[in-house]
């Protein structure tokens, strides 16, 4: 997995390339959402556009960054997550956690 | 005419969640050999997926010299996937629930409720060398497009 932060306005966008397995993919997203959170971010949104399957431990590192999101009293979203992942979210009821959209302008604006 | 003869496909990975690309590239062309739709490919895969990433973490604990054996077999009406660890087997009852609203943050604990739900037939067992053994299988009847070959 690759993970490369950009600044949308007040929004940081994680473009994330290949698939969240767990392992080292568990620091480099941490640490991806920690910086943001560092840096004075309130608003992240992961980009899934490069991502075409996730595991449940996966899942789990999302949670991880959307837990600390809320703790640092921001928020994280997703976009163009596919439909398999879609399936995955639905399945875990996790669609009812994260707010998901498939065009990042729509999820840019959702912020404000 | 459904063809009853059928080879095994078998995979044998080293303990490293990086090869659970090729379990996923290996069980997607093989369900599109049977004409599965993309749904239920996914999600087939995605189970698959599950089982061998607990065997590579869990039950081999990602030792180097630790194998996952990922065993395909096509059978007339379904296809049944065994996934075989080399560690020393755990007890899989406490998983076996169905996530509750305060399970939907825990980072953990879902994996084997993913298996369930996207499988019709799930078991667990003890090999007499001490692993365990994950066996998925899903019938075919529910996942063909229509007017496809059912395999």
């Amino acid at each position: 997995m690759k993970i490369q932060p950009r600044q949308v306005g007040d929004v940081v966008v994680l473009d994330v390339d290949g698939e969240i397995l767990g392992g080292p993919d568990t620091e480099a997203f941490d640490g991806a959402v920690q910086s943001a959170l560092a840096n004075g971010g309130r608003k992240v949104l992961v980009n899934l556009g490069g991502v075409h399957w996730i595991n449940s431990t996966g899942l789990g590192i999302l949670i991880a960054g959307f837990t600390a999101m809320q703790r640092g009293g921001g928020s994280l979203k997703l976009v163009n997550v596919s439909e398999r992942i879609a399936g995955l979210l639905a399945i875990t009821r996790l669609s009812t956690i994260f707010q998901s959209f498939q065009h990042e302008d729509e999820a840019l604006r959702s912020f404000d | 005419m459904a063809d009853t003869h059928r080879d095994a496909i078998e995979l044998r990975l080293p303990s490293e969640l990086r090869y659970l690309s090729i379990v996923d590239a290996v069980t997607q062309a093989i369900v599109r050999d049977l004409d599965w739709d993309a749904d239920a490919a996914g999600n087939f895969s995605t189970a698959v997926i599950e089982a061998a990433a607990n065997a590579i973490e869990h039950g081999n604990g990602l030792a180097a010299g630790k194998s996952v054996a990922v065993r395909f077999r096509v059978h007339p009406g379904s296809v049944e996937v065994d996934i075989d660890d080399e560690g020393s087997g755990f007890d899989p009852r406490p998983y076996e629930r169905e996530l509750t609203t305060e399970d939907l943050l825990r980072p953990r604990g879902r994996g084997i409720f993913i298996m369930r739900s996207f499988m019709d037939r799930m078991e667990f067992q003890r090999l007499p060398s001490g692993g365990m053994r994950v066996r998925l299988a899903k019938n075919v009847a529910s996942v063909t497009k229509p007017g496809g070959n059912a395999g």
